[in-house]
């Protein structure tokens, strides 16, 4: 498999700009990680979960963590952190106001290093910061309060011409011109929500609502227009281990040409299907059940590269805190479901081509093409004899993206709690020393190579 | 047609029409600044027209030394308002409707 994701001339490096690698969320990058040896495994407390976890050109690692002000987590405030790449160590903090829970997670970095987000005070802002890293600051800011008049940002991409897309909780889209002067926006419809991030490549920005998945565009005024629109099954409620309705996952944008299909998970009752559409017209190119029936739902954005798709079950993951409005799910609670698959695309339709029945997937899974191997963690069950409960503790993976194989397992430090150890579904990123930084609930994991320090 | 927009940011930046453009550099010193039409690049010609039926809101904005929002203010003002009778750090947000599309327009005086 070879990384092929186009660069985005307004991001930064391909695996490390944005939560799911690059623009065209493929969750894969062309670094490599630190391989299947032995592991020198740091657990670094920041205070808070750290869902957004980027490295800049300079090789500092930049993360976007939502700060824990009470066990509850009731009060939860987002702050940039620049931590040194060597250790892990906190070089400098920013916080950064409080806006809504999926706001105060998704960033990107830009072709500067800056990192780019919309804060709680309705400002998008590009956050700089010095060589050495230790000073932080809003270097440039544009206000978003007219345009969002209450509602609020929940994801943001820039396209190939520069302009920054916003998409809102209440399903409207934003295009920021490049140099913020000006602003257009739609409403995608009144019965439709976003609750994830938005993924974008040449041929269009993709956003998925709780009832279908977008291409839009923006045409020689800025203004965002619809290039085709395909519902998906949605089902008719929230699962366990899901944080909303409906897809709940980022769109994928892959293919031999980087970017020739577009792909989603969708929420159907009984099993969820992966939904792959050619990019250019939307078509439905092929469909395949994930995951055991009854116990399939993921809130993960897949991995895409080349023709190859692979997707991991977080159906029933106990996550502590949901979004508002995010409503009880059905059945109320549940335990993990095991299950990350393979699937290729063909001429006829999608091919699985491997299955693990018994990976309790924790994260959000990386591939590096350049190892060819799957980074994740897992969170096995707790077998009390006469029932299935979640597990205390977690484990890190490294599986073989060509067959599936556990290729490593080492445990991470501390057990599953509150105030740290939960990967809680958060993405991994492989920096260039090939150093693989997971987030968690209190902090971060620094994953490397034994003998590499 | 990427380095064409970005080349023309550039050149209005270089033009000094910065106080024209919506993006607020921190630490950029106080300027006057318009709605006027003009002719360069990147700047308000580029722009959307402003029809009749646009209304504005006038923000007074607060920032600490990181460049982090503090405090804000708004009020609605004339479409036509002048912001550069008003002491930054201020932004006047122009909105209307076109066909069915928001749009917005932004100045900030410098």
């Amino acid at each position: 498999m070879i990384y092929n994701a186009q660069l985005n001339p307004y991001l930064g490096a391909a695996g490390t700009a944005t939560m799911h690698g690059d623009a065209q969320s493929s969750d894969a990058t062309p670094l490599a990680g630190p391989g299947a040896g032995e592991w020198d495994i740091r657990k670094i407390q920041l205070g808070g979960a750290c869902p957004t976890v980027l490295a800049g050109s300079d090789g500092l690692i930049q993360v976007l963590m939502t700060q824990r002000i009470s066990a509850s987590l009731v009060f939860l405030q987002p702050r940039i952190v620049i931590l040194d790449p060597a250790t892990g160590t906190e070089i400098a903090g920013l916080n950064i106001p409080k806006g809504a829970l999926l706001g105060g997670v998704y960033a990107y970095l830009d072709d500067r290093d800056r990192m780019v987000l919309a804060d709680g005070s309705n400002m998008l802002i590009r956050v700089a910061h010095s060589p050495d890293g230790s000073r932080l600051w809003v270097e440039e800011r544009v206000g978003l309060s007219a345009f969002l008049a209450g509602d609020q940002v929940v994801g943001l991409t820039p396209d190939w011409s520069g302009n920054v897309w916003v998409a809102t909780g209440n399903a409207r889209v934003g295009v920021i011109a490049p140099d913020g002067g000006t602003i257009a926006g739609i409403s995608l419809g009144p019965d439709e929500t976003i609750d994830n991030s938005i993924s974008a490549a040449p041929d269009g920005v993709s956003i998925v609502t709780s009832r279908a998945i977008y291409l839009l565009t923006a045409d020689e005024a800025g203004r965002p227009t619809v290039l085709w629109r395909e519902p998906y099954d949605h089902g008719s409620h929230r699962k366990p281990g899901k944080l909303s309705p409906g897809s709940g996952a980022t769109p994928t944008f892959f293919g031999p040409g980087g970017s020739d299909f577009l792909m989603l998970t969708d929420n159907g009752d009984e099993q969820e299907r992966l939904r792959v559409h050619r990019t250019a017209d939307g078509t439905l190119l092929g469909e395949a059940p994930l995951f055991t029936p009854g116990r399939s739902g993921t809130e993960n954005s897949t991995i895409g590269v080349g023709t190859s798709i692979f997707c991991a079950n977080t159906w029933g993951y106990p996550y502590p805190r949901y979004p508002e409005g995010a409503g009880e799910s059905v059945p109320r609670s549940g335990v993990l479901a095991p299950g990350v698959e393979r699937w290729d695309l063909g001429e006829g339709g999608l091919r699985q081509v491997w299955s693990r029945a018994d990976i309790y997937n924790a994260a959000v899974p990386r591939l590096s093409t350049a190892d060819g191997i799957i980074y994740t963690t897992q969170r096995p069950p707790l077998d009390t004899g006469s029932s299935e409960t979640n597990g205390a503790s977690i484990t890190a993976l490294a599986l073989d993206s060509h067959t599936g194989a556990t290729l490593h397992e080492q445990p991470l430090p501390g057990l599953v709690t509150l105030f740290g150890g939960d990967t809680l579904q958060m993405v991994g990123t492989i920096d260039a020393a090939g150093t693989w930084w997971q987030g968690h609930i209190g902090g971060i994991f620094r994953i490397s190579r034994k003998d590499a320090r | 047609m990427t380095l064409t927009r970005r080349s023309l940011l550039a050149a209005a930046t270089a033009l000094a029409v910065g106080p024209l453009l919506g993006a607020t550099k921190a630490g950029d010193a106080h300027a006057g600044a318009s709605n006027a039409p003009t002719s360069a690049p990147g700047g308000p010609a580029d722009a959307p027209e402003i029809p009749a039926k646009a209304r504005a809101f006038l923000y007074r904005e607060s920032f600490d030394e990181a460049g982090l929002l503090q405090d804000s203010t708004m009020e609605e003002v004339p479409p036509h308002f002048d912001i550069a009778t008003v002491p930054a750090p201020a932004r006047l947000s122009i909105v209307w409707d076109e066909d069915g599309v928001y749009r917005e327009r932004q100045i900030v005086a410098r």
